[in-house]
């Protein structure tokens, strides 16, 4: 994976617009490019079409200005690597508490 | 048994609490920049509650200043333990999580590696009072894990590094996976691929086995529910994807010489054979991904006894009617792949929609022609294995040769260019090339579209059919008269004819 596009997803899964967010790991988790190792040029049109897909017009402007700020320290593969760990370990920390009464409508009431 | 009080999501968002690395020289690049509240419990407990040590003029800044209480630390302690920023009715604070986590960074000095985790804890507290964000934020989880665990490219630390932070984890996933109605179709298919993207590592499979979700039949169990809303006159969107999750696992899990104990591959053939009967299920990805699990029992221990088993239950049959049904194209697809462009513009409902995005997928091109591959090379596999004469009655009735025929036909019809060549000119157009067939008694009809290239098959397929007529001849040689009778020769030579692969540029195909 080449650092602009690396830098492109590091910056996109910042992003506040959570639907943003989403569309971004979605283009990498699915992305053929991760998973069989296709050339990038697959998987920058896969973001294109995810990104189009999640109106990204407003946030391509929010990504410009984003990426005007980056700085070296911050770009790459490693950051991106990064941000997926942190992505994947975001936790709400209670120990009584998993995955599943987090989507629930109501959680779950005293059981015991 | 767990209690949870209906509460304690509130209590949770109403505190802020955030664990530093001691300074920016104890930052371990290695170490998960993950959230957890263990973490600062460990900290308040080695007594290291930091204050923000400047006020600036902000709002946001000032509330969080105020709000922080704790005892102050010594700078000389900086190295002692994790800092840890607590901030008291967090909630009050109005400002965007980008703008308060730079505030916050400046003020307690954040290293610039912790900041991202900071800005997602904000927005995770932030989320929690509606199922819909909190789902989103579950999603988001789910689709990290899943794009970490499958990044080949240098990322192995992050499922050693969720199994250690998060012991539990695999065992919430596979709750998310049971967990049926409770939760969104979407949730439940974004878990399947996160442990499907998981078990790829070795000591995540091995901790699965361990825990044993999978001797609990979590992936045929949940295929059948799967199968079951499939097969309703108008099921729920979104199920197909699940499906298309659990077969892809499926396969992965028969393949597998270590979880072999762990699933049993004739239960997962009965599955598939179970899709495969239900005409109504007609997506490209699922279709395919049936054939990639079928490949898998048939290469798994005991290959041999499932071919036999395939046959005994029709599968051969089964295979050929996809094979039919794939030769006629739908007319709307051409309606389906051209949308894309012209709805860009109309907003993100549209394209926002998962089942489009499947629709869009049965409408690009090669998707048709690879499944049909696929299918022609799972029977192939099946002969292949057979160690007995397979008894089918598409063998002698005609449908086989039939199937082969017209298949031949549209291989190597001749090109766009020298369609539209032929049809100026009154010539003969692909579509007489590709005309409807009827033998035996068999009729197979197509498209009458003639701008529709996907009735091109192309010189794999044409490979992959010899190489399948090749494997049914050799298990039963004395079928080579019958085929003969019903023109396979005739029509294997004159596939070959140089009008019809005079545009190829492929020398030798090996299917």
């Amino acid at each position: 994976m080449n650092v602009s596009l690396s830098q492109t997803l590091g910056v996109l899964l910042d992003s506040d617009d959570i639907e943003l967010v989403k569309s971004t790991l979605h283009a990498l988790a699915a992305s053929v490019c991760l998973e069989s190792g296709l050339p990038c040029s697959v998987m920058h049109s896969i973001l294109r079409s995810s990104a189009r897909a999640t109106h990204l017009t407003r946030s391509r402007r929010l990504l410009q200005v984003e990426m005007m700020s980056l700085d070296d320290t911050t770009a790459g593969e490693s950051e991106l690597r990064k941000r997926l760990e942190a992505l994947a370990s975001l936790s709400i920390g209670a120990p009584d508490l998993d995955l599943k009464e987090l989507c629930v409508e109501q959680p779950a009431a005293d059981v015991s | 048994m767990a209690t949870v009080q209906p509460l304690q999501f509130a209590v949770l968002a109403n505190d802020f609490r955030f664990s530093l690395p001691a300074s920016d020289d104890d930052v371990d690049s290695s170490a998960p920049k993950g959230l957890s509240f263990t973490k600062f419990n460990r900290a308040t407990s080695a007594d290291t509650v930091h204050p923000p040590p400047v006020a600036s003029g902000d709002a946001s800044h000032a509330a969080a200043a105020e709000a922080s209480t704790g005892p102050k630390r010594a700078v000389s302690n900086l190295n002692r333990g994790p800092r840890l920023i607590s901030i008291k009715n967090f909630r009050s604070i109005r400002s965007s999580a980008a703008e308060l986590a730079s505030n916050l960074a400046r003020d307690y000095r954040v290293p610039s590696s912790s900041l991202f985790a900071l800005k997602w804890h904000i927005r995770l507290l932030r989320s929690l009072d509606t199922v819909e964000s909190r789902r989103d934020l579950v999603s988001i989880k789910l689709l990290a894990i899943r794009a970490g665990a499958c990044n080949r490219f240098g990322a192995p630390e992050i499922p050693s590094h969720l199994l250690r932070d998060d012991p539990k984890v695999l065992q919430h996933l596979a709750d998310l996976v049971k967990a049926g109605s409770v939760v969104t179709v979407r949730i439940q298919t974004d878990a399947v691929r996160a442990l499907r993207s998981l078990w790829g590592w070795r000591s995540v499979s091995a901790k699965l086995k361990d825990l044993g979700i999978l001797q609990q039949g979590l992936v045929p169990m949940t295929l059948h529910r799967c199968i079951d809303v499939l097969s309703s006159p108008d099921p729920p969107g979104g199920y197909v994807h699940l499906a298309h999750g659990l077969l892809w696992w499926a396969a992965d899990l028969v393949g597998s010489a270590h979880t072999s104990s762990s699933i049993d591959p004739g239960e997962v053939m009965d599955l598939v054979l179970l899709i495969l009967r239900n005409n109504a299920m007609r997506f490209s990805g699922i279709l395919a991904m049936c054939c990639h699990v079928l490949q898998s029992v048939f290469s798994a221990r005991n290959g041999n006894t499932h071919t036999a088993r395939f046959h005994e239950n029709k599968g051969l049959e089964l295979c050929l009617d996809r094979i039919k049904s794939l030769l006629h194209v739908p007319a709307t697809l051409d309606a389906v792949s051209t949308a894309p462009r012209s709805t860009a513009a109309a907003g993100p409902d549209l394209l926002a929609d998962a089942d489009r995005g499947a629709a869009l997928f049965e409408a690009a091109p090669g998707v048709r022609r690879s499944v049909l591959s696929l299918f022609m090379a799972l029977c192939h596999r099946s002969f292949e294995r057979q160690r007995t004469a397979v008894r089918s009655n598409y063998l002698k009735d005609g449908t086989f040769s039939s199937i082969l025929l017209h298949l031949w036909r549209g291989c190597f019809a001749i090109s766009r260019h020298e369609y539209t060549a032929g049809r100026d000119s009154s010539g003969p157009t692909s579509m007489q090339l590709v005309e409807p067939l009827q033998s035996s008694g068999v009729r197979i009809t197509t498209s009458s579209s003639p701008d529709n290239t996907s009735l091109f098959w192309g010189p794999e397929v044409f490979a992959s059919s010899c190489e399948l007529l090749c494997s049914v001849i050799h298990n039963n040689p004395s079928l080579v008269k019958h085929l003969h009778n019903e023109g396979i020769t005739d029509g294997f030579l004159r596939s070959l004819a140089p009008v019809r692969i005079r545009g190829l540029c492929t020398l030798i195909v090996f299917p």
